[in-house]
């Protein structure tokens, strides 16, 4: 398979599946009424242009579900039907639906066939996850609305063009499930992928794994003033439109298909949480989660929080919030007592009604009557039975037409969303309220949903940088594995094993490109363990292949990701850093005169001859000659000071090499009024062994030496430049 | 004194709105937004007078603007909501509830 399209094969497939060949016939299965099975009548294998047309039908409207269970004799009998032959029980054939997961390499698939259980929404869906290393990231999501279904008796073969997260290769889809009696173990379902023109493709082997769609973790949580929180209601002891039965917040989601487990661990929270007013706000309720919440962390995960507490700031009528719209969001709930206690009939059904509704929220859901406000939008279905709604607010003849109406479900399209959404659509902390992308949600980016590495990175930086400073960041990676593990000691982009995304203030993000890469060897790799946790190396980031990557005032949220020898990609959290714009009109003048692409090359590569980049180094020069009190023109003096201490070679057009020697007083003077040259040259002086162990040396006396006596963007380009600084100064006379 | 409850539900998006009630600004906020989540932007609880009174929602940012007469004799709840054909005022029986 490509390694960056999970649809795509690379080798020969060993398998012909031709599907101009083949002399079976199947009963072909246009997807109607949920339940239902007409039959538009024969169609063989061989007719690929009838395929090609079944599939290609849009999906068509999904009915209400119908009552749940098949019609037994029993009923029939009270019909006047005519009993139904009894039915050997080894004949008897599972049904076929539920979530199944392939294994292997480079990619996974969760792949959920819901077209023959009870209820079934006619799609099939799949969420791919890419392996790298002991890392398992989610790659992206797929599905197939409008799927030909064909039943015989020994296996269900499910066809469909596939709509993907990305641009698949391979979207059309073939999924084949063997039948098998009832009391034997699920089959494994075979998925393969095919192109536009049929051609086979990727294929997964996906075992059986729950006859539930879908798993989390449901936690739940009450203030220490809510004695008694909700349980059960049955549905029959006040009119409703469904099948009278117990429900539980568990089993309502159970019958959408999604398994509920609960963590077992309630914690009671204080009111004091709630602050001296004793009543909940957002802000507070977010908190509460985070203190609270044992699953809980900034990642999409499938885990969700429901908080039984008394009342909200809002007041008595608000009997519950989906509070969480702020960093991962959608990951915690409240509903309120104040409003909702009581143990009549009708108030239990108000503890159920709320309890799911908040957590559909949490699943992404809108209210009914709000479909169109989604990104993208949908039709709004005000008169929509489901969980969704405003039983108060119906339009169909207020809350007592609502109740005798609704059955305690989700309506159908709110059931594909829960099923078979796109993973970051529905799962807790992905995409925000009504659907957004970020930084974060770059799906390359994403965070690994498993993560054996052994690793931990961090990225750290000044909060503020002026305008024009260089913008530098320091990578650190931590080692988790007290048996210690390998890594590089190279972490700054240019080595390669390091990335840095860069979000500006209006909202682009770009990977930072250095403009040299520079090779590291075997030579290079380090061991973290207890003796050293970690290790760290700063990052010059203000200029590359692109530009300037800092040169808008405005804030800009920095994240890096690093490759492990083993493959695995760790990636740091989101970091902020502020570029304020010139104050003063020095400053105007100071940036004018450092934002230049051959002064970006010059800080780059501190300093050089090259005619290519004179301008540039004579608008550096003027910096520090005309502007000698201002912060930029200590940038100015290392970059020229640098240079100035080095010989430097040129090749002129006749081919004759010029060297131009080192001039010591003016790098002394340059440098001199930046930092403590002579300090660092005494060190590498005395460092024994060849120049290339003294200038190590004198890199090493920058990295620690440079401190708060310097502003934090001089210090950490430095840092960042420090081997470059280093090995001129190492071989730098003393006058 | 009874009190009329202004509730801005649906439709409003960083918009200012003002309220007015018997000819008197009685509130004003510069970045009113519905959240979805509950389909409430702000809840506005306004003493005011026995009897006949004009209930004014005003929305400068957008131009629009609708009035209700309301006949104030006890604690009454008027819905506010932005729709496409402008604002429109509803007084409640009874108090909403929101979730």
């Amino acid at each position: 398979m490509s390694d960056s399209d999970p649809t795509a094969i690379i080798e020969e497939h060993d398998q012909h599946l031709d599907l101009a060949e083949g002399t079976d016939e199947v009963e072909a299965i246009v997807p109607e009424t949920n339940g239902g099975a007409t039959a538009t009548g024969v169609v063989t294998a061989n007719d690929e242009a009838a395929l090609a047309a079944v599939t290609a039908v849009l999906a068509p409207p999904v009915e209400e579900p119908t009552a749940i269970g098949d019609l037994d004799a029993a009923s029939l009998d009270g019909l006047g039907a005519a009993r139904l032959p009894t039915i050997p029980i080894t004949a008897v054939k599972r049904k076929v639906f539920g979530r199944y997961r392939s294994t292997g390499m480079p990619f996974q698939v969760e792949l959920r066939v819901d077209v023959d259980g009870p209820s079934p929404t006619m799609r099939v869906s799949a969420d791919y996850y890419a392996i790298a290393g002991a890392t398992i990231t989610y790659f992206g999501s797929m599905r197939v609305d409008a799927p030909a279904v064909a039943i015989t008796d020994t296996q269900i073969v499910i066809n469909g063009l596939g709509r993907f997260t990305w641009a698949a290769s391979s979207p059309r889809i073939r999924i084949t499930i063997p039948r098998v009696p009832l009391l034997s173990p699920p089959a494994a379902a075979t998925m393969v992928h095919l192109s536009l023109t049929g051609m086979p493709s990727a294929t997964y082997i996906c075992r059986f794994v729950s006859p539930a769609f879908r798993t989390m973790i449901f936690e739940e949580d009450r203030q220490d003033t809510v004695p008694a929180v909700f349980t059960s209601y049955n549905t029959g002891s006040l009119p409703s439109g469904g099948p009278a039965r117990p429900i539980s917040v568990v089993s309502a989601f159970a019958e959408a298909g999604i398994q509920m487990l609960t963590t077992g661990a309630a914690d009671v929270v204080a009111t004091g949480e709630a602050g001296a007013n004793a009543s909940w706000s957002d802000a507070e309720l977010h908190a509460g989660m985070v203190n609270h919440f044992s699953r809980w962390k900034d990642i999409p995960q499938w885990a969700v929080w429901l908080l039984h507490a008394r009342v909200h700031d809002l007041g008595t009528g608000l009997l519950g919030i989906m509070f969480d719209q702020q960093g991962k969001q959608r990951q915690g709930c409240a509903v309120f007592y104040a409003g909702l206690g009581g143990t009549t009939a009708d108030k239990q059904r108000l503890q159920l009604f709320t309890c799911v509704h908040e957590l559909g929220h949490c699943f992404n859901l809108l209210h009914s009557w709000q479909k169109s406000l989604a990104i993208p939008p949908q039709p709004n279905r005000p008169l929509s039975f489901s969980w969704m709604n405003y039983p108060w607010s119906y339009p169909g003849g207020g809350p007592a037409a609502f109740w005798s109406g609704f059955p305690f479900r989700f309506d159908a399209q709110e059931l594909v969303h829960i099923r078979h959404g796109f993973q970051s659509d529905v799962i807790m902390g992905g995409n925000p309220f009504r659907v957004g992308s970020a930084l974060e949600d770059l799906a390359s980016w994403s965070d690994p949903v498993e993560d054996r590495s052994g690793l931990r990175l961090e990225l750290e930086a000044p909060t503020t940088f002026a305008y024009g400073e260089p913008v530098t960041a320091q990578v650190r990676l931590h080692g988790v594995d007290p048996r210690g593990i390998m890594v590089t000691r190279h972490l700054r982009p240019r080595n390669g094993q390091v990335q840095i995304a860069i979000a500006g203030p209006n909202g682009q993000v770009r990977l930072y490109e250095p403009l040299l890469h520079h090779c590291a060897s075997d030579e290079d790799a380090i061991v973290l363990d207890q003796d050293k946790p970690s290790h760290a190396d700063t990052a010059f980031i203000h200029y590359g292949k692109d530009g300037f990557y800092f040169d808008q005032p405005g804030t800009y949220r920095l994240r890096a990701r690093y490759t492990a020898p083993d493959g695995s990609t760790i990636v740091s959290p989101v970091t902020t850093v502020r570029v304020r714009p010139p104050l003063t009109a020095e400053d105007e003048t100071v940036a004018e005169l450092v934002f230049g692409e051959e002064q970006g090359t010059l800080m780059y590569l501190v300093g050089s001859d090259s005619d290519t980049l004179r301008s540039g180094n004579e608008a550096l020069t003027r910096v520090w000659e005309e502007h000698p009190e201002h912060r930029l023109a200590d940038v100015a003096r290392v970059i020229q000071g640098v240079n100035a201490a080095r010989e430097f070679k040129l090749v002129e057009a006749d081919n004759e090499v010029r060297v131009r020697k080192p001039d010591p007083g003016t790098a002394a003077d340059l440098l001199g009024a930046v930092f403590d040259v002579s300090g660092t040259r005494d060190v590498a002086f005395e460092q024994e062994g060849d120049d290339a162990a003294r200038m190590a040396a004198a890199a090493t006396h920058l990295r620690t030496v440079v401190g708060p006596e310097l502003p934090p963007a001089i210090a950490g380009y430095l840092r960042a430049r420090r081997r470059e600084i280093g090995a001129e100064i190492a071989t730098l006379d003393a006058e | 004194m009874p009190t009329v409850t202004v509730d801005l539900q649906d439709g409003f998006d960083d918009d200012v709105v003002e309220v007015w009630l018997g000819g008197e600004r009685r509130w004003r906020e510069d970045s009113v937004t519905t959240n979805l989540a509950i389909s409430l932007a702000a809840s506005v609880p306004l003493e005011a007078e026995a009897g006949e009174s004009e209930l004014r929602v005003a929305m400068p940012s957008r131009g629009v603007e609708a009035a209700q007469q309301l006949a104030v004799e006890q604690d009454v709840t008027v819905a506010v909501n932005l729709a496409d054909d402008g604002l429109r005022l509803e007084p409640l029986g009874e108090r909403p509830y929101y979730l």
